[in-house]
């Protein structure tokens, strides 16, 4: 399942093709019937066995503002463009594709992001473990998940501090 | 036929006051979200100068903020002057930065809604041109009705023809997408059959292929109007699309400047 945003993107982004893609855009929202993917990470924690995979992308909860005014919805919904456009572009491209490892980039920023912010740190493991991030297809009612992607183990220093 | 320069002055007016609306919360937003363009941030520039180009001296950390600063600043003068040669200058300077806004997002901030927005703003840009035929003024409005219709029917035509959406399977599965951040209360009373949500999401569907509609007759015009609110106000509050409840707004007025002109 796609929001749309995602389509057509496989092409490396340059100023002509976002004013292309504003002047023309193709309006197909939430079309593609196939299941969203998920960034997911964990800590790999350097005593014990590794954490429990959590989601990256977290909403804020909602409130009645929320409907003009919301930023953190913009931001959330902004990373799982990152996200949803990087699996498309995994599915259509070459891994090694130069939108493709662009994006690769900005999702691995993503995840540290997330770790900077603790979303990981519920689980276990103390400062200085490694970690690590992976994108998955979760199908629920089949009750399956289909790894595209694992990162090797990521040393935890390498995480930066923003915020 | 003698209503309509009026009309089209009210019609131009009310996009404007709209778009600025949305030109201006979009800015406050990208300005709160500035920590995530920084160093260390999500979308810190050495990742994304590649796809910048020449516009890289302006989408800088620094050079952005004042970008928006005078996003907000147009805004103003667009909803201040609608209609005016300064009106016109301010929706062309706001469709400028909403561009730069999704160069710096590597091609867009909020998918479809920056689309919309910038759709709106060009149409208006050439709705306030000085010193042209009324002509050209009524041709940047019916644009924009004409990308808002199209908006909606190719949406509907593309669900339409997935089965998934007329099972009802679709419409659940974007309601338990985390990414969304649809309020737990909403999956929790989701009913077990399918029946409620194959009804919403063929009234959805229809809804959608029917928009051509409201260019033929005032009535049908008001409700497709009643029921486009309700959509992006019900999308709003339950995936967080605020930014397509503003830019679709913006755009709705055309429609009824437009049954009036084509109808």
């Amino acid at each position: 399942m796609s929001s749309g945003a995602t389509r057509r993107l496989s092409i490396v982004t340059t100023p002509a093709s976002t004013l292309l893609r504003q002047l023309f855009p193709s309006w197909e929202f939430f079309d593609v019937a196939r299941l969203p993917p998920t960034l997911q990470l964990r800590r790999l924690s350097l005593q014990g066995g590794p954490g429990y995979w959590l989601g990256a992308v977290h909403p804020s909860p909602r409130r009645w503002w929320h409907l003009l005014y919301n930023p953190a919805g913009t931001q959330s919904l902004a990373a799982q463009t990152l996200v949803e456009r990087w699996y498309t572009e995994l599915v259509e491209l070459e891994a090694l594709a130069p939108a493709c490892r662009e994006s690769l980039a900005l999702v691995k920023a993503l995840a540290e992001s997330a770790l900077s912010e603790s979303v990981v740190t519920k689980v276990d493991a103390a400062e200085g473990d490694d970690w690590q991030f992976r994108l998955v297809i979760i199908d629920d009612d089949e009750g399956t998940t289909e790894v595209v992607y694992e990162s090797d183990r990521i040393p935890r220093v390498s995480a930066p501090t923003a915020r | 036929m003698s209503e309509l320069p009026a009309l089209l002055a009210t019609t131009i007016a009310w996009m404007s006051r709209l778009a600025a609306l949305a030109a201006a919360i979009n800015a406050i937003e990208l300005l709160a979200m500035r920590h995530t363009m920084a160093d260390g941030g999500i979308w810190r520039a050495p990742l994304l100068t590649s796809s910048w180009g020449a516009w890289r001296v302006l989408l800088g950390a620094r050079a952005f903020t004042v970008v928006l600063v005078t996003q907000l600043a147009m805004a103003v003068i667009l909803a201040a002057v609608p209609g005016t040669a300064l009106g016109c200058i301010a929706a062309a300077a706001l469709a400028f930065t909403s561009w730069l806004s999704a160069l710096r997002f590597r091609g867009n901030v909020n998918g479809g809604s920056d689309a919309m927005l910038f759709t709106v703003l060009g149409g208006l840009a050439v709705a306030q041109l000085p010193n042209v035929a009324s002509v050209v003024h009524e041709a940047g409005v019916l644009y924009v009705a004409a990308q808002l219709t199209l908006s909606y029917v190719r949406a509907g035509i593309v669900k339409a023809k997935e089965r998934s959406w007329w099972t009802g399977h679709a419409l659940a599965a974007f309601l338990a997408l985390p990414a969304y951040g649809v309020p737990a209360w909403v999956p929790r009373r989701m009913p077990n059959d399918r029946i409620p949500l194959r009804i919403a999401s063929a009234g959805l569907i229809g809804f959608e292929c029917l928009a051509p509609v409201a260019w033929l007759d005032p009535i049908a015009c008001i409700v497709v109007i009643a029921m486009a609110l309700t959509f992006h106000i019900t999308t709003a509050a339950l995936f967080g699309l605020n930014r397509f409840l503003l830019a679709w707004s913006a755009a709705l007025p055309s429609l009824w400047y437009a049954v009036h002109r084509v109808g």
